[in-house]
């Protein structure tokens, strides 16, 4: 029968909080330091290298979703689920192709919003720009609240406080220093999540022998167990393309490609996916172990820290709360300094900047990347839905930006009508299917439609694209 | 009348005592604590999995959850013991399931009523629309990366050709 789970002391929560926090910010000061101009602030100077590009791939990738939706995934659908989250990687498998052609068509670009316009036209990026945004918005409010919920479920620190606190620290130390320090931060904190992870995947099988998890699952929660469970089966490709259109859409990738040296991004991109695989199966282990442990769980989404933290015991909990403070730091950065490219480069320059220099777009980025931490917080405080329900939501949507993007970079009879039609309708139909059906049919179907959308379009009505068009230095929307 | 007189005293002292009693009596079913489920008495599902959430009429309260595949939990099974007010369930197979919670004051042993039962269903997908979706997703998969590898192989192979 499951028992309670108490973890550690509130001051102890208070006391990493502060510790951490105060190192984040420390940290991203100083490796941002070079981040004076605008290529330095936002794109890293665009001679990133493989370690750092790596590292900081592989850092964004494991979000707060890998070390809390991974064993949410496991808890409610099984073996399944397991599968179907670590299927994720394949969107960074996918994108190290992308990242050669990205850096090689646009060497000046900063955006993915940016290509979209020089491809296919305004109508498409004010869709797509719709779209981004409101990705990059889900996104970082299931990160703050999973923070504001690891803290509280951890610790007992009030969940507005914790949040609050997260999503502080983030915008102080990007704020400061562009991409340099995001992607500085990213590499030391993925050297610690690897090092937590391996640690925590010990003690597990240790504590709760793989028989053992076996034979309580059985007993008790058959289903996830069973191959033929229909929801998960459905899941499996849903996540996979669910991570493709988020990392094939999403300027935190594209500003990584940006950032990196030439020849490096395919290399960096294809190394991350390998590191990142055996994550969530380790995180999603949590989730099948918890009946086994007999924790009492009352929020799926908090299943993998309270399982960690009750086989490690306090120091255990210690560990947990730097792992996923990690992994959230990584990944909210990334988002603030990409959301904030995109604000800035692609909405205020052209509409009501368009004769400013860089120094001064240097200032407004940073004053975006404030607005979007403080938009975020205020999203956030009333705790809307489950991790899952929150950031599923978006995957028809970037769902159906996969194909207008891959069209995009190679297929130069594809057209802006398709893009917009396939977008639309692709979302559309998605969000239908979420609502009708479930979160874990709502991708799949939206990229289904934006395939056929593509395809049919382009071949009733091709274009002729001139690649050179993406080439063009300080191409910006004409207001 | 000593007989009648014994009977009278008898009388005062048993009237007496329960005029002690029975308030004492009345007041501890009073004190025993009452749970409520924040629920409709009926749930579905089509994942096999719910969240069960529930609350006493007071602070500090043991709680016991227990489920049967009967209204009447004639054979049930204890499915959490603690102060928690909600339990996350999955891996449930299609079929009713019946749930009841109660609770006792943390410092004695005495618990409360049961609650009104929740009646949950479960009964997932077909499977024959699950495999449906599956096999969709297995192509649109395939053409995408058949799409990136043969366009990325014959980018590579014109780079080559220029240099």
């Amino acid at each position: 029968m499951p028992e309670d789970s108490t973890v550690l002391s509130v001051s102890t929560g208070y006391l990493l909080l502060a510790l951490f926090g105060v190192m984040w910010i420390a940290l991203g000061i100083f490796w941002g330091r070079r981040a004076k101009s605008l290529d330095g602030f936002m794109v890293a100077g665009r001679n990133v290298g493989l370690a750092l590009g790596t590292a900081t791939a592989v850092a964004t990738w494991i979000t707060s979703n890998t070390t809390m939706l991974a064993p949410q995934f496991a808890l409610q659908l099984g073996i399944w689920g397991i599968l179907a989250y670590s299927t994720a990687s394949f969107g960074l498998f996918l994108f190290a192709p992308l990242a050669k052609r990205i850096r090689q068509a646009m060497p000046h670009g900063y955006t993915s919003v940016e290509f979209i316009r020089l491809r296919y036209g305004q109508a498409a990026y004010a869709v797509f720009l719709v779209i981004s945004l409101f990705y990059g918005l889900t996104w970082m409010v299931s990160m703050g609240m999973a923070g504001g919920i690891l803290l509280e479920a951890l610790a007992g620190i009030p969940y507005a406080f914790g949040m609050s606190a997260i999503l502080l620290v983030c915008v102080v130390y990007t704020l400061f220093g562009g991409l340099y320090a995001v992607i500085g931060t990213d590499f030391i904190q993925s050297l610690i999540i690897l090092v937590g992870i391996v640690i925590v995947a010990v003690a597990i099988l240790t504590r709760a022998p793989l028989t053992e998890v076996y034979a309580n699952l059985q007993a008790n929660r058959p289903a996830l167990l069973n191959v033929l469970f229909p929801a998960a089966i459905m899941a499996v490709f849903n996540n996979l393309l669910f991570g493709i259109g988020e990392i094939f859409h999403s300027n935190v990738w594209w500003s990584r490609a940006f950032a990196m040296r030439e020849g490096v991004g395919m290399k960096a991109y294809l190394m991350a996916g390998l590191i990142w695989l055996p994550i969530p199966v380790v995180a999603g282990f949590l989730g099948l172990a918890a009946p086994t442990i007999g924790i009492n769980i009352t929020r799926p989404d908090t299943v993998g820290p309270l399982v960690a933290a009750n086989i490690l015991g306090s120091a255990g909990g210690v560990l947990v709360f730097i792992v996923v403070f990690c992994s959230l730091a990584s990944s909210i950065d990334s988002l603030l300094a990409a959301t904030s490219d995109v604000v800035t480069k692609e909405i205020i320059q052209p509409f009501f900047l368009p004769n400013a220099g860089d120094p001064q777009i240097r200032r407004v980025a940073s004053l975006v990347i404030v607005t979007v931490g403080l938009i975020t917080w205020g999203v956030c405080l009333p705790k809307v839905g489950t991790l899952a329900t929150v950031l599923f939501f978006a995957g028809p949507l970037v769902g159906s930006t996969i194909w207008p993007i891959i069209a995009g970079l190679f297929w130069k009879r594809a057209n802006g009508t398709g893009a917009v039609l396939a977008m639309i309708l692709g979302s559309a139909i998605g969000l239908i299917a979420y609502f009708q059906i479930g979160w874990y049919t709502a991708s799949l179907i939206g990229t289904a439609v934006s395939f056929l959308t593509v395809v049919v379009t382009t071949l009733v009505r091709p274009g002729a694209f001139d690649w050179r068009t993406l080439a063009v230095e300080k191409a910006v929307v004409q207001a | 009348m000593i007989m009648n007189r014994r009977l009278r005293i008898g009388r005062i002292i048993l009237t007496g005592l329960a005029a002690l009693t029975v308030p004492s009596v009345l007041s501890h079913a009073q004190e025993l604590p009452r749970v409520t489920f924040h629920h409709e008495s009926r749930l579905t599902t089509s994942e096999g999995h719910t969240g069960l959430e529930w609350s006493g009429d007071r602070d500090s309260l043991m709680y016991e959850l227990q489920s049967a595949r009967e209204p009447d939990f004639i054979d049930p099974t204890s499915q959490y013991h603690g102060t928690d007010e909600a339990s996350f369930l999955s891996g449930l197979t299609d079929g009713r399931y019946f749930f009841r919670v109660r609770a006792r004051p943390s410092e004695n042993d005495t618990w409360g009523p049961w609650s009104e039962s929740v009646e949950l269903v479960c009964e997932h997908h077909s499977l024959t629309f699950a495999w449906t979706l599956f096999t969709s997703g297995g192509l649109l998969f395939l053409f995408i990366v058949f799409f990136v590898g043969l366009n990325a192989r014959l980018l590579h192979r014109f780079e080559r050709n220029d240099a």
